[in-house]
């Protein structure tokens, strides 16, 4: 029996642009993920209280709005608090400067502008599937 | 990790009412789809089922049934009562990934502490909801909920295997759902309980609920209930709700569907086990009986194999 990949798609806080997000649920529905879409403006309590619920392997934040630190350190507090072992990456507008501190914190992976979903696809299939075994 | 250790290790946290317990339960029984009557069994004889009543939501795609329910739920719970809700969406048939976008219709829900709501891929069933569905009523109803509450796939004229899986089925329709020709058709129209037609702010309304009422009379089928309901504006729900609540007392004393429930969930499951071998198999130059041969002897093989497996 295979197992199906169980992605969730968030999008924190004041932001209204959702379009890479549903692009990316898309993309990783192609390929052959089962993806659940929160819709925008979800508060972290909701986001990580929704990965738990759906038992996803991976949680995928898109933050268009600059509060990405904030944001990302409540997340992964609230897991840890939680002892929910989901891992989290991030997409969206996330200056250069900013990723070393994000991956201090414990965000797996951050896809930038620019970067293919392919590889997107592969990372998050890798790192969803480190956790299934 | 095999699935009975799985299972050991998530047993008492389920007892104690954990839902991260919860949903890999869920998730243990869909991934170990020919382990499922071992694993239900298994649970049966550790914990006692609730007699949960199981509310069925069905309709076409969009006519409002997450609203609906998001609706309806904060009716529940405001009543303290602790509501399990399955939302499922339809996998696709050349990738198998799914998108299931339910759940941004009732976020608002998702922190209330007598919530639990999962989504689910519908895994290549055809009925409207997923292979695993008896089961994972299984598993809310050991749980412990009070209420059950299912939503099927964005449904046509024809998928109607929530009718056998849930006590009460309610189908949402919408006033632009089609003219009086539409509401004839043998179906989908036959098997709810009750019809809820939802977007009643929406202008044609009064002529849709016309139709649906003569109908309704032209088929004397008095027992089935008609309400008009507006989730947008929160209308409407209280007479839904006080009509569930009176059905769920029926349920409770007379099972009325066990037998039919059954029949179906052994079916189903037979059918895709068939479908699993199928998959697997070369269809060239074949005829039909020796086919038939291989197929039960994969069944009854399988059969043999059920607790070495994995």
């Amino acid at each position: 029996m295979s197992t199906k990949i169980r992605v969730l798609i968030a999008k924190p806080g004041l932001d209204g642009h959702d379009r890479g997000a549903k692009v990316l649920a898309r993309t990783l529905r192609d390929a052959g993920m089962e993806v659940i879409y929160t819709g925008i403006r979800r508060t972290p309590e909701e986001i990580v209280e929704a990965a738990i619920q759906e038992d996803v392997d991976l949680i995928g934040l898109s933050i268009l709005s600059g509060a990405h630190k904030k944001l990302c350190k409540k997340i992964l507090n609230l897991l840890k608090e939680k002892e929910a072992d989901i891992p989290v990456t991030l997409g969206g507008i996330i200056p250069e400067e900013d990723i070393p501190e994000l991956k201090e914190m414990g965000i797996i992976e951050i896809f930038t502008p620019g970067t293919s979903l392919k590889e997107i696809v592969e990372k998050v299939k890798d790192i969803a599937m480190g956790r299934k075994v | 990790m095999q699935w009975a250790e799985k299972y050991e290790q998530l047993l008492p946290k389920f007892k104690a009412q954990n839902k991260t317990a919860l949903a890999k339960m869920i998730s243990l029984l869909e991934d170990n789809y020919l382990q499922t009557w071992e694993i239900i069994s298994r649970l049966h004889s550790d914990i006692q089922p609730k007699n949960s009543y199981v509310i069925g939501i069905t309709g076409s795609p969009g006519v409002g049934k997450s609203s609906f329910i998001s609706r309806l739920v904060s009716f529940y719970s405001n009543k303290g009562q602790n509501i399990g809700i399955i939302l499922i969406d339809p996998s696709s048939p050349f990738s198998g990934g799914a998108f299931l976008g339910d759940r941004v219709r009732m976020f608002d829900l998702t922190n209330s502490s007598n919530v639990y709501i999962r989504s689910i891929a519908s895994r290549g069933a055809m009925g409207g909801v997923c292979n695993s569905i008896y089961d994972i009523i299984d598993v809310m109803k050991a749980f412990g909920f009070d209420t059950i509450i299912i939503e099927t796939v964005g449904t046509g004229q024809s998928e109607i295997d929530i009718f056998y899986a849930c006590d009460n089925t309610l189908l949402i329709l919408s006033p632009d759902s089609g003219d009086e020709i539409q509401i004839y058709k043998a179906g989908i129209m036959e098997i709810a309980d009750c019809y809820i037609v939802n977007k009643i702010d929406l202008p044609n309304s009064k002529r849709f609920l016309m139709y649906l009422e003569n109908y309704l009379d032209s088929q004397n089928k008095d027992d089935k209930k008609v309400f008009s309901v507006s989730s947008t504006e929160n209308k409407g729900f209280e007479k839904v709700y006080q009509w569930l609540e009176s059905s769920r007392k029926y349920f409770q004393i007379h099972n009325s569907k066990e037998n039919l429930r059954k029949k179906s969930r052994v079916k189903n499951y037979l059918f895709h086990l068939i479908e699993n071998f199928l998959e697997g198999y070369s269809l060239e130059n074949q005829d039909v009986d020796s086919l038939k041969k291989d197929v039960i002897a994969f069944i009854c093989e399988e059969e043999g194999n059920n607790g070495t497996q994995n």
